[in-house]
């Protein structure tokens, strides 16, 4: 009988919560920005993704190595996207040609560097509507993963737009969005998505289910492995070749991490984050001088944490002689000014694999040095242990990174902050939150 | 049964000075190191009695101390789990021993910061962490609860064997019982999104099943849904919330395998035909009625029918907080018993309860989510054991087994 009053204290300590099985229904309010990888992954999807400690086939069925060259996409049966257009595996090879193709420039471009012909040959990865054959020019055992980074995600020419095939498909009313009930996963549990951007800024707290990145402090957030990697990319050319000593001797990325970046953050001190490799200690501020000059540091306007960490590079700087004279810009801009080498020095983040060295190849083409992919990734795919895979990783991360242009700052996680009403939360293994899991406790 | 705060009460007012002694100096360590409420504790001991009644004394003492502490049950390792699961934020796990006439308290202090969305990254923070250590000589009192004979070890609600009876790779959709070789004795029957699985009575795999005959659904479920029978004709019955179509399925002993023997979009559990809701958890009756997640019955025309929002209905009442997981026994007589789940979504710890879940009259822990449960006899020895569909935070499933002793 004592048991049970053990029990009593525990049952009545538990919340709240009347069923046990997540009822449909309803209409989740999410405040974030429309092209958050959160939210990009509710309205398209790869062909795998990472969950629950496995790869898990989502447009697939199945990606699998045929022999350590080959590696075979067998797409699900009757795939067809929310417009009743069908999902073919030559759909899946264009998608991801976009980005493979030389004229693009994009640092998920490293994702596919292990391919033949670094993607000149997936024009003839459809081997039948339903399966993509893909091989590589060496053996790279994370190339699986790779497939399922969201940078993959395939969307296809619909009326001038892009659409894929996601939990949710778009209707007619702006950031509203209807559950698709043929999503391959199974539908989302809510009827209703509403998408609520800028209500951070607006500080409208009581409208949102779940908000992205909202604050520095908030009861439900999300420690979860910090793969958004933040870096200071410049063009030696025109910053000079004393920047990168001012900048180690002037800013401490430790403390940009601590205090500047909206947490979960960790500080970058090694070219890949730690849980990757092992950070090297941060150099201590440092006196340097440098010839008085003016440059530019382009950052994303939507990201309060670049925000935040280009003001307080801004203010270290120019004790070091740089003015550097700030440029908020939108995501797009800044991509752009990246792809055409239009910049003195901007912050730049990006979305690592969670294989090393997989996010080696994507932070070298970060760096303009996708040669250097083609030189390191074979002899790292060549070792099939994954620790040993790692390890090599870090030794040659550590190696390259005093010769490229650009400067780790901070890798961080997703912050999620969830109403009471909110459960399902759950986050893949690459980090980002599976926000289709969601379900409304109150759905009716 | 009697009214366990009462029972907390009496113990406390009648508390035996050592092991008051040894609750107090634990409750200053615990403060001493940080600990912020709510506070899980975790107490395992050489009996139930003497663990019992520490556990209440150090409870006692730590609400006193504002710290909020929640009693758990099971193993020091799966315990830091557990206390995430229930948003605790620290932890106590204690060990008494009894050595050279001392009683020895000894276990340590953390923390268990971590919000809902924890993923599958469960940090520690850095503080509270501290060991614990304390005794006190042993007196009348302590000899007495360490060697009083325990009732409850030939009573209530056992786990056995006391591990996973089966684990399967992904979540159960549906469990059933039924006569599925023909031999006069039940075999468990487990179905997942991705195959049939039958079991015999050691909890071996006698015959598995693909699926994927069945089609994808073009509407399919987000979880694994599903509907089982055994007919008397020996033939499984299943439906999948992810697949086109169902089928029945005919046990082949000569080649120890399942054959498809027709194709079916209904089932008849309990009596009562019903199909799947397209893309939802529930079944819709074919004839005008309660559409429930699942049904069970203990050989009565009277079906437990769970419905959504945790509750059930059985025996013409409504039942509220019954999970998942609940079904009906046949135990201590003739008459069916309510096996019941806890209510409540993605529990790292659930419980299963015996009886009235608002007054049980035994009731057992059980890490991860109760999802189903069946009572069937698969051993032939007259009495039907409980096995239970339990999902684990990892995506997989572990298949259990409890029997229930009479007093």
């Amino acid at each position: 009988m004592r048991r049970s009053a053990a029990l009593a204290l525990l049952v009545l300590s538990a919340p709240a919560m009347p069923a046990s099985r997540a009822p449909y229904g309803g209409t989740l309010r999410v405040a974030a920005e429309q092209d958050d990888v959160g939210v990009q992954r509710l309205l398209e999807s790869g062909v795998c993704r990472l969950f629950e400690g496995r790869l898990q086939g989502v447009l697939a069925t199945s990606v699998t190595a045929t022999d350590p060259l080959h590696w075979r996409v067998k797409l699900r049966a009757e795939l067809r996207l929310p417009s009743g257009a069908p999902l073919t595996a030559s759909d899946v090879a264009r998608a991801w040609q976009r980005l493979a193709d030389s004229g693009t420039r994009s640092p998920y471009r490293g994702l596919l560097a292990p391919l033949r012909g670094q993607g000149a040959s997936l024009s003839g990865a459809a081997t039948k509507p339903d399966t993509l054959v893909l091989p590589l020019s060496y053996p790279f055992p994370d190339f699986a993963e790779s497939l399922c980074h969201p940078a993959l995600d395939v969307t296809v020419p619909v009326d001038r737009r892009r659409e894929g095939l996601g939990p949710f498909r778009a209707t007619l009313q702006p950031h509203t969005f209807a559950a698709n009930l043929q999503y391959p996963l199974g539908r989302p549990y809510p009827d209703k998505l509403e998408l609520l951007p800028g209500t951070d800024r607006r500080g409208d707290a009581q409208r949102f289910d779940v908000r992205l990145n909202g604050r520095k402090d908030g009861a439900r957030m999300a420690p979860v492995a910090p793969l958004l990697a933040t870096y200071l990319v410049y063009r030696e050319p025109r910053v000079g070749l004393d920047f990168r000593r001012a900048f180690d001797g002037a800013v401490d990325v430790s403390q940009l991490a601590e205090l500047f970046a909206l947490s979960p953050s960790a500080a970058m001190t090694s070219l890949l984050p730690p849980g990757m490799m092992p950070q090297r200690p941060a150099p201590r501020p440092f006196a340097s001088s440098a010839e008085r000059r003016t440059l530019t540091l382009a950052f994303d306007e939507a990201s309060p944490s670049n925000r935040a960490a280009a003001e307080r590079i801004q203010l270290k700087l120019n004790e070091r002689g740089f003015t550097l004279s700030l440029h908020p810009a939108s995501g797009e801009m800044l991509r752009a000014l990246w792809e055409r080498d239009n910049f003195d020095a901007l912050l730049i983040t990006v979305l690592l694999p969670r294989a090393p060295a997989a996010a080696l190849a994507v932070v070298l083409e970060l760096a303009g040095r996708s040669p250097l992919a083609a030189r390191e990734l074979p002899a790292l795919g060549a070792l099939s242990d994954a620790a040993a895979r790692a390890r090599k990783t870090a030794e040659r991360a550590t190696a390259l990174l005093p010769e490229l242009p650009l400067i780790p700052l901070y890798a961080q996680g997703w912050q999620v902050e969830l109403a009471a009403r909110v459960h399902g939360e759950k986050v893949g293994d690459d980090g980002v939150p599976a926000l289709d899991e969601l379900f409304l406790s109150d759905a009716p | 049964m009697s009214t366990p705060f009462a029972l907390l009460l009496g113990l406390t007012l009648a508390a035996p000075p050592a092991l008051d002694t040894l609750a107090s100096e634990v409750t200053r360590q615990i403060v001493s190191a940080g600990a912020v409420g709510p506070l899980a504790v975790l107490v395992d001991g050489p009996s139930l009695p003497l663990r019992d009644g520490f556990s209440t004394l150090l409870c006692a003492k730590l609400a006193s101390a504002r710290l909020g502490p929640v009693m758990l049950e099971g193993s020091p390792e799966a315990s830091e789990m557990q206390a995430r699961g229930l948003g605790m934020s620290s932890l106590v796990r204690l060990r008494l021993d009894i050595r050279e006439g001392r009683a020895w308290a000894r276990g340590d202090v953390l923390g268990t910061w971590v919000n809902f969305w924890s993923g599958r990254a469960p940090t520690r923070p850095p503080a509270p962490a501290a060991i614990v250590l304390s005794s006190v000589a042993v007196d009348a009192t302590v000899s007495s609860l360490l060697f009083e004979e325990d009732a409850r070890s030939r009573a209530g609600l056992f786990e056995s064997p006391a591990r996973a009876w089966a684990k399967l790779p992904v979540r159960t959709a549906a469990l059933t019982a039924g006569d599925v070789t023909g031999d006069g004795k039940a075999e468990l029957v487990a179905l997942t999104d991705e195959e049939l699985v039958v079991f015999s009575k050691d909890g071996s795999v006698l015959a598995r099943w693909s699926l994927e005959e069945l089609g994808p659904s073009p509407t399919p479920t987000r979880e694994p849904v599903g509907v089982l029978t055994v007919e008397a004709d020996h033939r499984i019955g299943l439906l999948s919330g992810t697949h086109a179509r169902g089928a029945f399925l005919l046990y082949d002993a000569a080649t120890r395998s399942l054959r498809e023997v027709a194709q079916t979009q209904t089932l008849t559990p309990c009596g009562t035909a019903v199909r799947l809701k397209p893309g939802e958890n529930i079944m819709v009756p074919l004839t005008p009625g309660a559409a429930p997640e699942s049904v069970a019955c203990s050989g009565t025309r009277d079906p437990l029918l769970l419905l959504p929002g945790g509750t059930a209905r059985w025996q013409g009442k409504s039942l509220p907080n019954v999970g998942a997981g609940s079904t009906l026994a046949k135990w201590g007589g003739q008459k069916p018993t309510l096996v019941s789940s806890l209510g409540g979504y993605a529990l790292v710890t659930d419980r299963i309860r015996v009886g009235n879940p608002e007054s049980p009259a035994a009731s057992a822990p059980v890490s991860g989510q109760v999802m189903q449960a069946v009572a069937a006899e698969l051993d032939g020895n007259g009495r039907e054991a409980l096995f239970l569909g339990i999902w684990l935070p990892d995506g997989t499933s572990e298949l259990r087994r409890f029997e229930w002793r009479a007093r």
